[in-house]
């Protein structure tokens, strides 16, 4: 086995080259094939960034809870590479002028006013920051600094795909940090920046490559913890019965009337395990991995969730604290074949053994919406209806105390910078948990540029996950954009849920937009 | 009214074209005070004693045979003398009804209060209508002319049969009083005090004229909050077969009488301080329809 520096198809955690997962591209260097690895596809994004260095201007109508803005955001796209690896800059100024407020006694009478909420505290500051990349997942160091983007922990076992800013109503910049080298690493989470709630760490140690770092499977072979914690986790919500909307509806949540956050008795959740991954294959066009993943799930449950006063009279509050446990057994085959254009193929399945108030990857694609309504687009305003008391709460010792088994599958292929897509499904045999996505994307083909995502979550069996009936816990992401000419692009979006509106409950309702963009591009671009 | 339509085909044409979510909810217009819906204003008073027993009074004393002196009139007496009355005379329950109603806004239409009280002092009788409470139960039913002939034609006029009632798409009720009340002891003639406090629970609804799809829309927790500075917004769920029932006879642009209900229960600790003679409720509301200019466009295509 070559050494490191001369062996660019080195994959394993911590030893990859400088700039792994790229085609590097300067013509004055021989070009390097490097081994395409890392997520291949932007699966639950809700934003594109421009495929080229660009200064524009975009206008479009945006909906925060009741409210209509017309906005305009100008907008900076800058890429280059640093020390062989990309770094991605994306800037923008939302600005927001108020057009109808549908809560049913104010409407017109603000037309015109400037959103001062956006920009009146100093945190409000890194909503500038549209996105901020160096180098790619899995590379040895990788930094997203990013409002649109979901990320991962480790395996995913505890936080996968998570996304800060499906909520539409609160705009999150979030950042990781990824760090690896010979002999372990680590990882970092923050889901905003300014005012983090979501917090994650992973670290590893290669004991076995101070053994032998040649040796692939010595070399491979790591040890890791994980932790991750919500440290405002909602477990109660809020009923509005002093009808703050003045909407006459008393059984809807409460919700913050600027804000447009729902209010809630809230807690600390914090999922936190072990994991070991050693490599079964590595060659310059295969990669194979296993790994075993221990997970737990801790919290508090409300002594009475039944109380009506409990969240009010100071006397009959009471928190008791509940565990639950995971084991999760995966592989994970990444293949690269072909030479131009490279295609990438990644290929994951995970066995799944876990108590009946446990959910694997508890931090997931919707945490921001189900924790706070589990049931996503249910009618249902159950002050206890947040994913701590729908998960947690469960009692581990029905139907017998079982087990729940449970199966997760992924598959993504890319072709350069022309197409990805991505498939996955998680099913068990007891609880309404079964998920499921699809996602394509187009990251650059002529002037068009797209991603489209469908969820399905949180269904009841897995044969549900099929059904050609769409149930309200389906969740549609498009996003798409179109060089008409070189000033001038449109962007176009479908988006659902959209967080809380009007009903003053999350729910899957459809929200279009079509947005104008106006701009230069300059510089050599990616 | 004209605005609904105006809107109405305004939004429809966009809808058409592409869907737009912004006018969908800028096209909702409520229809109430500034569309003159009559406002529901009265003070519903209450049977006295003597009303709600009739005979009672003698023939559990024995009738004609009763002792020299005894009153025939119970006058302004508790909730405690009337449960005792009917416990002597074996009885659950005892309706009246009074068919005219003053009303105290002049466009508000009320007749035909009809009053209901239920004895649950012992917990061995009338198991069924007490389900375990000690006290006295009471239930007032008033009808009340939602739609005149007038707003009725209004209505017809700017909506079609084929509207779909989905484009109703909220009836609530604003508040400004719910108060229920007592001749002041030892106060002058007409002055009030609140007993709601004294109630271990109460709501008000709303059904159809002659009953059966009773929707509760006030609980007890919320009454305290209602005055003329404060008034309070309840929908009425929009699921209840009276609320459907409702939207098909507004769109139909029938009249429409609706009933309102309180029911109040009153634990057997506070009988003694409250009167039926001189009480009352105090209740003035103003209905509201929330239309849909969209749904109403989107019905006409």
């Amino acid at each position: 086995m070559p050494t490191k520096a001369l062996d660019p198809f080195s994959k394993d955690r911590g030893t990859e080259p400088a700039g792994a997962g790229k085609v590097a591209k300067a013509a004055a260097k021989p070009k390097i094939r490097r081994f395409i690895e890392g997520e291949l596809a932007n699966v639950g994004a809700i934003g594109l960034v421009p495929w080229q260095n660009r200064f524009g201007l975009t206008f479009g109508i945006e909906r925060i809870g009741d409210i209509y803005y017309a906005a305009a955001t100008p907008n900076i796209n800058y890429s280059t590479e640093i020390a062989d690896r990309e770094l991605s800059l994306n800037f923008g100024i939302p600005t927001r002028v108020q057009l109808i407020d549908t809560r049913k006694v104010v409407r017109w009478d603000n037309l015109g006013q400037f959103r001062k909420e956006d920009w009146d505290e100093a945190t409000d500051f890194a909503q500038i920051i549209r996105g901020i990349q160096y180098g790619g997942k899995e590379d040895r160091i990788y930094l997203d600094v990013n409002a649109f983007k979901a990320s991962s922990l480790g395996h995913g076992t505890i936080m996968k795909r998570y996304n800060p800013n499906l909520n539409l109503n609160l705009r999150q910049v979030s950042a990781e940090f990824d760090g690896f080298m010979d002999y372990g690493g680590g990882e970092l989470f923050v889901n905003n920046v300014t005012r983090p709630n979501i917090l994650g760490g992973l670290v590893f140690i290669k004991p076995l490559s101070i053994i032998d770092r040649d040796n692939y499977v010595m070399r491979s072979f790591s040890i890791g913890a994980t932790v991750a914690a919500d440290l405002d986790a909602p477990l109660r919500n809020r009923l509005d019965f002093d009808d703050v909307d003045n909407d006459g509806r008393r059984s809807e949540y409460l919700v913050d009337q600027k804000s447009f956050k729902p209010s809630y008795v809230s807690t600390k959740v914090v999922a936190f395990g072990l994991d070991t991954e050693i490599k079964l294959v590595d060659t310059k066009t295969t990669d194979w991995k296993t790994y075993l993943d221990y997970s737990f799930l801790a919290s508090g449950l409300p002594t009475n969730k039944n109380d009506p006063r409990w969240d009010t009279d100071a006397s009959r509050t009471g928190v008791k604290g509940v565990m639950s446990s995971g084991l999760a057994w995966g592989h994970l085959l990444r293949l690269n074949f072909g030479d131009d254009p490279v295609h990438a193929l990644r290929l994951r399945t995970e066995v799944r053994r876990y108590d009946q108030n446990y959910l694997p990857s508890y931090f997931d694609t919707m945490y921001e919406i189900q924790r706070v309504q589990y049931r996503i687009g249910d009618r249902i305003l159950d002050p206890n209806g947040t994913k701590i008391q729908q998960i947690l709460g469960r009692d581990p010792k029905a139907n017998g105390g079982a087990k729940v088994y449970g199966l997760y599958c992924e598959a993504s292929w890319k072709i350069a910078e022309y197409f990805a897509m991505a498939v996955a499904t998680e099913f068990n045999d007891l609880m309404p948990d079964n998920n499921f996505f699809v996602h394509l994307e187009l990251p650059q083909v002529k002037n068009i540029q797209f991603l489209a995502t469908f969820h399905r979550r949180s269904s009841k069996s897995p044969g549900d996950l099929f059904s050609l009936q769409s149930t309200t816990r389906d969740i549609f992401i498009l996003k798409g954009r179109y060089r008409v000419f070189d000033f001038f692009h449109i962007n176009v979006e479908a988006l659902t849920p959209y967080g809380i509106g009007p009903d003053s409950f999350f729910a899957n309702t459809i929200d279009m937009n079509i947005n104008a963009e106006l701009g230069f591009g300059y510089g050599s671009g990616k | 009214m004209r605005k609904i339509l105006l809107i109405s085909a305004t939004c429809g044409l966009i809808v058409a074209a592409q869907g737009c979510s912004a006018l969908e909810a800028a096209g909702e217009i409520t229809l109430g005070a500034e569309t003159k819906i009559p406002k529901f204003s009265t003070d519903i008073k209450w049977p006295g004693v003597d009303q709600l027993l009739g005979n009672a009074l003698t023939s559990a004393t024995g009738g004609d045979k009763a002792p020299p002196g005894l009153p025939k009139s119970l006058g302004s007496a508790t909730l405690a003398h009337v449960q005792g009355i009917m416990t002597i005379d074996g009885q659950c329950e005892r309706a009246v009804m009074v068919p005219a109603v003053a009303s105290k806004a002049a466009d508000s239409l009320i007749k035909n209060l009809q009053f209901n009280v239920t004895n649950c002092g012992d917990p061995n009788r009338c198991i069924e209508q007490c389900q375990g409470f000690r006290g006295m139960k009471m239930e007032a039913r008033v009808q009340f002319q939602l739609l005149n002939e007038k707003n009725a034609k209004q209505i017809k006029e700017n909506l079609s049969k084929q509207t779909d009632p989905a484009a109703i798409v909220q009836i609530r009720a604003q508040f400004t009083q719910l108060d229920y009340y007592e001749q002041k002891p030892n106060g002058k003639p007409g002055e009030k005090v609140s007993i709601t406090k004294l109630f271990s629970n109460s709501e008000m609804g709303l059904s159809s004229s002659g009953g059966g799809d009773d929707t509760v829309i006030v609980e007890q927790r919320f009454i305290g909050k209602i005055s003329k500075t404060t008034p309070q917004r309840f929908e009425i769920d929009q699921n209840a077969p009276f609320t459907k029932k409702t939207k098909q006879a507004v769109i139909n642009g029938e009249t429409l009488w609706i009933e309102i209900f309180q029911r109040l229960s009153i634990p057997q600790q506070n009988l003694y301080a409250i009167t039926l003679g001189g009480g009352g409720v105090d209740l003035e509301l103003q209905p509201e329809f929330v239309v849909s200019a969209v749904k109403v466009a989107k019905s006409a295509l």
